[in-house]
């Protein structure tokens, strides 16, 4: 049966999660996206839809780290052996949306030893895991804070640098693993370490929607999704597609974009008034600024995309007080008012 | 409502979610084990599609079963290796039957969700599942993520055997239904009044008014309608919405009538709403409140019923859990193998494979003319990560003048110690006792946001029913021995108790039972702290503090800092 999804424009409300998921689709440097709260919002059904939504890329077909055919400096070592890959070798597909499931083993997820080679031939042959069916696309895991901190560790190091090393029984090698993390989970299950918590670039608290119009709504689109997929899924066809098309063009301008120092300096004093240390909360927030810039079509980034990035950006770097009992996007908020409306 | 009525329901809730299918999730089926919970399981394979057996899945599953995975069994049988799809893989179709699912950790609980949801394309999902739930608290309950996942709890508890009859719906009715299901139409009022009344009844989740539209829809269906009317749409909102809502329990008022009067209160209550549904309802106002009445006093009911049940089973002694469970080597969660050395435990088939295999083509065929050679030194054995968290349990006098300041003392410790053990994973946990009893203000958790708001505003003042506290203290004590935590009690009293445990102000029994009580916790030999908060350090204080075998720090002030920091050595010192 055909799996038709989600339409990604027909989801309500959910703006935070929505801009989040975008950004680090048009910008998959960001560092991933967070998304903790309640349970029965949505998440899981937003980030099957962007992967719906995003352009197809090209992929060396069989290669099975999924390699760009047309950046041969990116070549995993088997694209390397072969000849020159020509045009018919190359395959079209959605971005890759990889679940790893809570109770994956390192093995699983790193890659190891191919078993059955192994014992039947007696060659070292990798067994690439789920970090290289991920590459070029997204690598999802509900439910982040049930997950082993040392596993988290791992993929928040790949996701950042990219490169998956490997050097375990007796194999050696490294193959590009480029892809954008997302966590979602229920606090209420316990936390994050904020070690970790830092680590992600953007961070949304999903609420739900406690408007009766919006669940209304809600209700409405979910009944005739289920009635008939195709069907509905062509009533959105053509939001979905220029949504596409907006992504596709801030994928183009977010490397033009250029951000003046007065903006700099602005993300920086919010950055300390926060508390917020390091750079990574600074670099953090210009990025996502940009985004949202390349997402408005704009070519240059204003206080206003600094405003909209902050939450984002910054809400999960806070210190945390056990005596102050305001959420953190509140004090994000009480800074952003103190700062740059003025 | 009478048992009769309370059976009739349980019945349609299973014959609604065999209807709705995936789209209702399933029912979460609260009663312990029990002729009357077999009746029911009984009555639902009977209408399950034909051909199709449930799947039975226990709490102890394991990770690997539930995804799929490499089959030892057939990859020792072939010599090569194989694998095998995983349990909710072959489910499609079929209904999903989880026992014990109280005792499920909530990582294979969230992990069976996602299984479950892995596929999004209909015919690919499990029918249904059907929780089997015999917890006695809200403390122990399966995981959220699959209680939250399924459109009806049933509560069977405390019904009696004789009502329980075989269902009144049969299979062809469930077959006729689901043929007309597609076809049902519900009119927007009725979404609008079904999403007003979730709200008002704090159920906050989307999920709990889709279902109630779905189960409406289901019901309709069911009587060959095809449009949902109102009567259905209350009667679904009744069966959904109790025991979903988000909202903690509330606290029990200061004088609480006996559950009987409450019972009986609640089905008055009902009775008159039912009479109310006969007339046909005028505007969409007055239909809100016909379902925010009707989801509240169902609500009401089932809290009357769980808090009666408690009652009981203090009054019957310490009862709760039995048996003392002991902690195998080979018990716990599969961590990396590790290379032999000692004869104990089991070897990791996988892993040594692993090992063994680049030295193959070097060593050739073995001598027996076997295809594989292992050696001695490629063994690797599992190793069982056993669960090292400690559970703290505060129990804080909420009695007398001094209360309020205690209170916010405590709750500052815990909230310290929590936003400290990140990464220690240790569970905090709060009782409060004043007036009649003890009280778990906050079952044992590790989350901040949950403790803060459920510790926000809890009462203080009256009298001092400490032996109840103790034997709550207790009980909670061995609960979490028994899901394999390592539990310390803190107490912040002054020993001086003058409620006795049936709620009669007795000063000299109170003291007896709690002097017999702490006693008894001494022989579990678990971690005890005791703060004396008295002006001055009390005689009696000490002696219950000598009895529980704890550690006795005086502390006229109680300050949340120093409770932390001890407790957090004590923690460490293990």
């Amino acid at each position: 049966m055909q799996n038709v999804s989600f339409p990604f424009s027909a989801i309500v409300g959910q703006d935070d999660l929505k801009n989040a998921l975008l950004i680090s689709a048009i910008d998959p440097t960001i560092g991933g996206v967070l998304a903790f709260g309640d349970r029965g919002t949505g998440k899981t059904t937003a980030i099957r839809a962007l992967a719906a939504l995003l352009p197809v890329q090209n992929i060396v077909a069989g290669c099975r780290y999924r390699c760009d055919p047309e950046t041969p400096g990116g070549f995993c070592a088997e694209c390397m052996e072969k000849d020159k890959p020509g045009p018919e070798v190359i395959k079209k597909d959605a971005p890759a949306v990889v679940n790893l499931p809570l109770g994956a083993t390192e093995d699983r997820v790193l890659g190891s030893l191919d078993l059955e080679r192994a014992l039947a031939g007696g060659e070292l042959v990798f067994e690439p895991g789920l970090l290289a069916g991920a590459h070029r696309g997204f690598l999802y895991i509900d439910e982040v804070n049930l997950l082993d901190d040392h596993l988290v560790d791992i993929l928040l190091d790949v996701a950042a640098s990219g490169i998956n090393r490997i050097e375990r029984e007796g194999l050696s090698l490294t193959h590009a693993a480029e892809f954008v993390l997302i966590g979602s989970g229920n606090p209420e299950e316990g936390e994050l370490r904020p070690q970790l918590l830092d680590r992600f670039g953007l961070s949304v608290e999903v609420m739900t929607p406690l408007d009766p119009k919006e669940r209304v709504e809600i209700i409405r689109r979910r009944e005739a999704f289920e009635k008939d997929r195709d069907a509905f899924a062509k009533t959105w066809k053509r939001k979905d597609a220029a949504l596409r098309r907006r992504i596709e063009k801030a994928r183009s301008l977010i490397a033009e974009l250029s951000v003046s120092d007065d903006v700099l300096e602005r993300a920086a004093e919010l950055c300390v008034s926060l508390g917020s240390d390091g750079l990574r909360g600074e670099l953090a927030l210009a990025r996502a600024a940009r985004g949202f810039a390349a997402l408005a079509g704009k070519d240059h980034v204003t206080i206003e995309h600094l405003r909209q990035a902050a939450p984002l950006a910054l809400s999960h770097r806070l210190r945390k007080d056990p005596l102050d009992d305001s959420t953190s996007s509140t004090r994000v908020a009480r800074a952003v008012e103190e700062i740059l409306v003025q | 409502m009478s048992a009769a009525e309370r059976w009739y329901n349980a019945s349609l809730a299973g014959a609604l979610a065999l209807i709705g299918g995936p789209r209702l999730g399933g029912v979460r089926l609260m009663a312990s084990a029990g002729p009357v919970r077999q009746v029911w399981l009984d009555e639902f394979n009977k209408l399950m599609p034909v051909g199709s057996d449930p799947v039975f899945v226990p709490a102890s599953v394991s990770l690997r079963r539930l995804t799929g995975g490499v089959s030892m069994a057939k990859s020792l049988a072939s010599g090569e290796l194989a694998y095998e799809s995983g349990l909710i893989d072959n489910a499609a179709g079929r209904a999903l039957i989880v026992s014990m699912a109280d005792r499920m950790e909530s990582e294979t609980g969230a992990l069976m969700a996602a299984e479950i949801e892995k596929c999004d394309a209909p015919g690919t999902r499990p029918l249904c599942t059907v929780l089997l739930d015999e917890s006695e608290s809200l403390d122990d309950a399966p995981p959220g993520v699959l209680i939250e996942r399924m459109a009806f709890p049933v509560d069977l508890t405390a019904l009696p055997i004789r009502v329980a009859e075989p269902f009144a719906i049969v299979r062809d009715d469930i077959d006729a239904a689901k043929d007309m299901l597609p076809r049902v139409t519900v009119d927007t009022i009725y979404v609008e009044a079904v999403v007003a009344a979730c709200l008002a009844a704090g159920a906050l989740s989307i999920r709990t008014p889709i279902f109630c539209i779905e189960a409406a829809k289901a019901i309709a269906a069911l009587h060959g309608r095809l449009d949902v009317s109102a009567d259905d749409v209350s009667l679904a909102c009744r069966l959904v919405v109790p025991g979903r809502s988000s909202m903690p329990e509330p606290p029990a008022p200061p004088d609480t009538p006996p559950p009987e009067q409450e019972d009986k209160q609640t089905e008055d209550a009902s009775s008159e709403h039912a009479d109310n549904a006969e007339e046909q309802m005028a505007s969409a106002e007055d239909l809100e409140t016909l379902l925010i009445e009707a989801v509240m006093a169902e609500a009401g009911a089932n809290l009357a019923r769980r808090r009666k049940m408690r009652a009981e089973r203090k009054s019957k002694g310490m009862a709760g859990r039995s048996g003392n469970v002991t902690f195998a080597l080979d018990k716990g969660r599969p961590d990396r193998a590790f290379q032999r050395r000692t004869d104990r435990g089991r070897v990791d088939l996988i892993a040594t494979l692993r090992t063994a295999a680049p030295m193959q083509p070097l060593r050739g065929p073995t001598e027996t003319g076997g295809r594989i050679a292992i050696r001695r030194s490629d063994l690797r054995m599992k190793r069982f990560r056993r669960r090292q968290q400690s559970s703290v349990i505060f129990v804080v006098d909420a009695s007398g003048s001094s209360a309020l300041n205690r209170l916010s003392e405590a709750k500052g410790a815990a909230t310290q110690l929590l936003s400290d053990c990140y990464a220690r994973r240790d569970l905090v946990s709060v009782i409060t006792f004043r007036g009649k009893e003890a009280e778990l203000a906050l079952p044992p958790t590790r989350s901040l946001v949950r403790a803060r708001r459920q510790l926000s505003d809890l009462p203080g003042g009256g009298a001092t029913p400490l032996a109840d506290a103790v034997a709550l203290a207790s009980s909670l004590a061995h609960a979490e021995r028994d899901r394999g935590r390592t539990p310390i009690i803190v107490f912040l009293s002054d020993g001086r108790g003058n409620m006795a445990l049936d709620g009669t102000p007795d000063r000299s029994t109170a003291t007896e039972q709690t002097k017999l009580l702490a006693r008894r916790l001494a022989q579990t030999e678990t971690d005890v702290l005791f703060f004396d908060i008295s002006k001055r350090p009390d005689p009696r204080a000490q002696a219950l503090s000598a009895d529980m075998r704890a550690e006795y720090y005086f502390l006229p002030i109680a300050d949340r800092t120093k409770v932390s920091g001890i407790v957090r050595d004590q923690i460490g010192r293990r």
